[in-house]
């Protein structure tokens, strides 16, 4: 009888959110994004379920806990991602007078208010501010 | 009426918390408060919303550690 083998693979906790999920949507809107084949309101409907789930992966990641530095790592390459497809999802529809998202359930405000809540995440946790600069700016604002 | 410089800072921070965890089809209110919040707090400074949410980055994980802890106060975090 051969000696069982290690497979590591076989640790994953697929209860457990974590980024690989969000990986895989991402791979698969990147496609998307990159052959144009799809109709603007579908490729924006991946976008969204993309958001979700990277939304989800966040919260239990980053924001109800301390995030580890790998967290970190993938939290930011995602969403600076998801805010330039987003970004450039809207220029598109901006573009298209005839197709309105609301079909799908979303506003063109409510659509744009994401990429902005994308937008300011990343400033706010990843800038490059120095920490001297933050002080002196809070110092003159806040007193 | 302006706020006070503090009252003004919590409602920041607060603002910008809501806009993390809401659905989002309400984020384009939630944005627009937060802008209102951000512009009240900047006035005629040369200074852009985006470098003062990053400025208040400390304050936010402060804020962030603190609403865990009162709405899920069983985490250990």
């Amino acid at each position: 009888m051969p000696a069982t083998k290690s497979q590591p693979e076989f640790d994953y906790r697929v209860d457990e959110r974590d980024w690989t999920a969000v990986r895989l949507l991402v791979e698969e809107l990147e496609q998307e994004l990159a052959q144009r084949r799809s109709h603007l309101l579908f490729r924006i409907t991946g976008w969204y379920f993309a958001l979700r789930v990277f939304k989800r992966v966040e919260n239990e990641k980053i924001v109800l806990k301390q995030p580890s530095e790998r967290d970190s790592k993938y939290h930011k390459a995602v969403l600076a991602f998801l805010r330039g497809c987003g970004d450039m999802l809207l220029i598109e529809l901006s573009n298209q007078q005839e197709i309105d998202s609301e079909r799908i359930g979303i506003s063109y405000a409510d659509f744009a208010a994401m990429i902005e809540d994308l937008k300011m995440t990343e400033r706010e946790r990843y800038g490059d501010m120095t920490q001297s600069r933050r002080a002196e700016i809070l110092k003159d604002v806040f007193g | 009426m302006s706020l006070d410089r503090h009252e003004l800072l919590a409602k920041i921070l607060h603002a910008k918390y809501e806009l993390e965890i809401c659905d989002e089809r309400t984020k384009a209110r939630l944005v627009a408060n937060l802008n209102s919040l951000l512009d009240q707090a900047i006035g005629q400074r040369n200074l852009s919303r985006y470098e003062l949410l990053e400025a208040l980055r400390d304050r936010m994980v402060d804020y962030r550690t603190a609403r865990r802890k009162q709405e899920q106060p069983w985490r250990s975090v």
